[in-house]
């Protein structure tokens, strides 16, 4: 009687095990037949424009329920949060749609992203390839985004991830005479600050510790993987703009006027009347490109993928809109999901008019977007040659550091980037 | 008459069996739906993972991830990296560690104060023994400046070969003393009348541990190795705190390719890579277990 009593105590527990596991799935299954669902996680700064692209869609389709989790901003919830996710993602029961803001450079402002290396996320099969939806979808022919960026979301030919906004750095001049910079390299830029009398030029230049990243642009291949990091090239241009930067500190220990400032870094936002050109700030192989801020994919577990695609594209498209103003109303979503620059001329435009800018500037704005070659997702090593970069800049006034110091350090930091970048491009 | 009794005696103890037999797996339930659970099924799914790609949707791809993995130059470090740190850390700390334990052996005054010295490493928290560790080699640490006072310009050292250096000096101040105190016990079983005899005999210093201590030791000497290679595959977080996700060549270990694929969700990477590693560990423990029975046939046989 003991023993049979003890089989059916052993058998109850591994029957409630097992339910244990299937009840979950099963039950949510049935919660996903009765409506369709697309679960949504999105930076909790798109909030706005997300929550208005969710309603539309649910008034679209009352099927539809669009279910969006916003990723904390507190640093502490948001890293569990990421951990909870990727276990999730991993486990085939991640989101549908992903709406992300990528890695900045400056890690004063940089939160920890959910796809550390989005190239490295293409490879692994977490995602969707979109090219089926986007060969059916006419925006795509007929709407202003620029094609060149769709290169940084493809992995083997196929559309993974959609660029949603870029950021990129100009120098905005107060005179026409910088048309002869167009062509040339940053290490050619630095040699004309040198000589120039142009003070923007000036500027611009010494604020290069800045974005010290983003001296070469897009610097490892990580599809073919191979680095195109040149230590030299990058060491050369490191010893001389810490030359530049301390004879100019040396000028500027008194400063000239109010609200003066010893670097900058020029966005396109800033435009102002004052401004006759703007040329686009280059690399030091003379490329001209940007940067992806947010960008947006469908998961490969999504079951209804072709919604999620649609629900994406409400943030590139003008359906949002056109809808809206039928109705007589306005909307947020206006062709970009942030306040970052958009990636088509039909977005900038819009957004640059209604903050009051002339038409001559959005022009000039447009030019400059025009010249754009390529955009690119920035990853950690990035991020490593801007900070140190720019902590070594505030001992360029330091009498007792000389060349062969700067030199060790130029070294020092060219070879870990090229090491993680193959490391990064290896993995 | 009698074959039936015989026959009923036989199906009792049959019964009896059985009931034993029942008893035997209703004992080991628990343990072994836990491990069907929580290890055997999970291993399956990741050997089906290693062979399909995608997450969601997944599609068979057949030994692709394998071939990928075995291209991957960074797992190949990785390996290579694993094994050299435990060839190197694993003997010379429990062969110091048996050493030293021998010669503290006949140590009077102050046992108590090594015995408790012995642990401090080991509760000592990581982050902070780190610390320590940057504070001596790191860029602006102590042994730099020590190097500067004599003309020489000193380097990050964890940023060069040499913190594969730091790495294995930091297992071996970490757990050397652990390993002392369990060779310790152990000898101090060891009856003292064993080595006064041999000593009658003419037994020497030498000879006394060849033929005494070592194989009394030989049982703790196989508890300790385990000991140590496990701990020495949990050496991550120390890499992981002295150089980062991507800390210099030298000390890129398996668990650095694992967390770093983890991050960008590349499931199939991992799963080949666990797999590999599972199977590299069966090939090795059933070497052993091979050596072992044919020793042991040896001895059958003379």
């Amino acid at each position: 009687m003991k023993s049979e009593c003890k089989n059916m105590t052993a058998i109850i527990c591994i029957f409630c095990l097992l339910v244990g596991i299937t009840g979950c799935k099963s039950s949510d299954k049935a919660d996903r037949e009765s409506k369709k669902t697309l679960t949504v996680i999105a930076e909790t700064m798109f909030r706005r424009t997300v929550e208005e692209a969710a309603d539309y869609m649910m008034e679209k389709d009352p099927d539809m329920e669009v279910k969006i989790q916003f990723l904390p901003d507190n640093q502490e919830k948001r890293e569990t949060e990421i951990q909870k996710l990727r276990t999730q993602i991993m486990a085939g029961d991640g989101p549908d749609v992903y709406l992300l803001d990528n890695l900045r450079e400056d890690t004063t402002v940089s939160q920890t992203p959910l796809f550390e290396n989005p190239y490295k996320t293409m490879q692994s099969g977490a995602l969707a390839s979109l090219e089926r939806y986007m060969e059916e979808d006419t925006y795509w022919e007929n709407g202003t985004y620029k094609k060149e960026f769709l290169t940084a979301g493809q992995y083997e030919g196929k559309q993974y991830m959609i660029p949603l906004s870029c950021s990129y750095e100009v120098l905005m001049s107060e005179t026409a005479d910088i048309e002869n910079l167009s062509d040339k390299t940053l290490g050619e830029w630095l040699e004309e600050a040198k000589q120039s009398d142009n003070e923007r030029l000036k500027e611009v230049m010494r604020g290069r510790d800045m974005t010290a990243g983003r001296w070469i642009y897009n610097a490892a291949d990580y599809e073919k993987q191979e680095v195109f990091f040149d230590k030299q090239k990058w060491k050369t241009f490191y010893i001389s703009y810490h030359m530049y930067r301390k004879s100019e500190w040396e000028q500027y220990i008194e400063p000239k006027k109010e609200g003066d400032v010893f670097g900058r870094s020029d966005r396109v936002d800033f435009i102002d009347d004052s401004i006759k050109a703007v040329a686009l700030i280059p690399d030091l192989e003379g490329r001209r490109q940007a940067w992806v801020q947010a960008f947006g994919a469908v998961g490969m577990s999504c079951e209804d993928k072709e919604s999620a695609y649609q629900f994406l594209m409400l943030f590139l498209n003008n359906e949002i809109e056109t809808e809206r103003s039928k109705q007589g109303k306005d909307t947020f979503v206006k062709g970009c999901i942030d306040m970052e620059i958009p990636v088509q001329e039909s977005a900038i435009e819009s957004r640059w008019k209604e903050i009051g800018i002339s038409d001559e500037k959005v022009q000039i704005i447009l030019e400059s977007f025009r010249e754009v070659e390529g955009a690119y997702f920035t990853t950690s090593v990035e991020q490593f040659l801007t900070n140190s970069v720019e902590e070594a800049s505030w001992r360029c006034d330091d009498p007792n550091i000389d060349l062969t110091q700067w030199e060790a350090e130029a070294s020092e930091f060219a070879e870990k980037a090229w090491n993680d970048y193959n490391m990064l491009v290896s993995e | 008459m009698i074959i039936i009794c015989w026959y009923q005696s036989r199906r009792l103890e049959g019964v009896r069996t059985m009931r034993k037999k029942n008893n035997g797996l209703l004992l080991a339930l628990p343990q072994l739906a836990g491990f069907l659970v929580f290890y055997f099924v999970p291993f399956l799914i990741t050997v089906w993972y290693s062979v399909s790609f995608g997450i969601g949707e997944r599609e068979f791809v057949g030994l692709d991830n394998y071939k990928e993995l075995f291209q991957n130059e960074m797992f190949l470090l990785a390996v290579k990296n694993t094994i050299k740190y435990m060839s190197v850390t694993v003997p010379i700390t429990l062969a110091a560690a048996m050493l030293l334990a021998a010669a503290l052996q006949n140590t009077v005054k102050a046992v108590r104060f090594f015995q408790m010295s012995f642990l401090y490493p080991m509760i000592l928290p990581i982050a902070s023994v780190v610390l320590g560790v940057q504070f001596l080699w790191g860029a602006g640490g102590a042994w730099n400046r020590l190097l500067r006072a004599v003309g020489v310009e000193g380097t990050d050292w964890l940023q060069t070969p040499a913190a594969f250096w730091v790495l294995c000096a930091l297992y071996f101040w970490r757990f050397a003393g652990y390993y002392i105190l369990i060779y310790l016990a152990r000898l101090q079983m060891i009856p003292k009348e064993y080595y006064e005899y041999a000593a009658l005999f003419g037994a020497n210093e030498k000879a006394r541990f060849r033929y005494i201590t070592l194989p009394t030791l030989v049982p703790t000497i196989l508890f300790t190795l385990i000991l140590s290679v496990m701990n020495a595959f949990k050496c991550y977080r120390e890499a992981f705190l002295l150089g980062g996700s991507h800390p210099d060549n030298s000390i890129y270990l398996l668990q650095h390719f694992m967390n770093n694929n983890f991050q960008n969700l590349n499931y199939q990477k991992i799963s080949s890579a666990a797999v590999s590693i599972v199977a590299a560990l069966l090939f090795v423990t059933g070497v052993i277990c091979g050596l072992y029975l044919l020793m042991k046939k040896g001895e059958k046989y003379g």
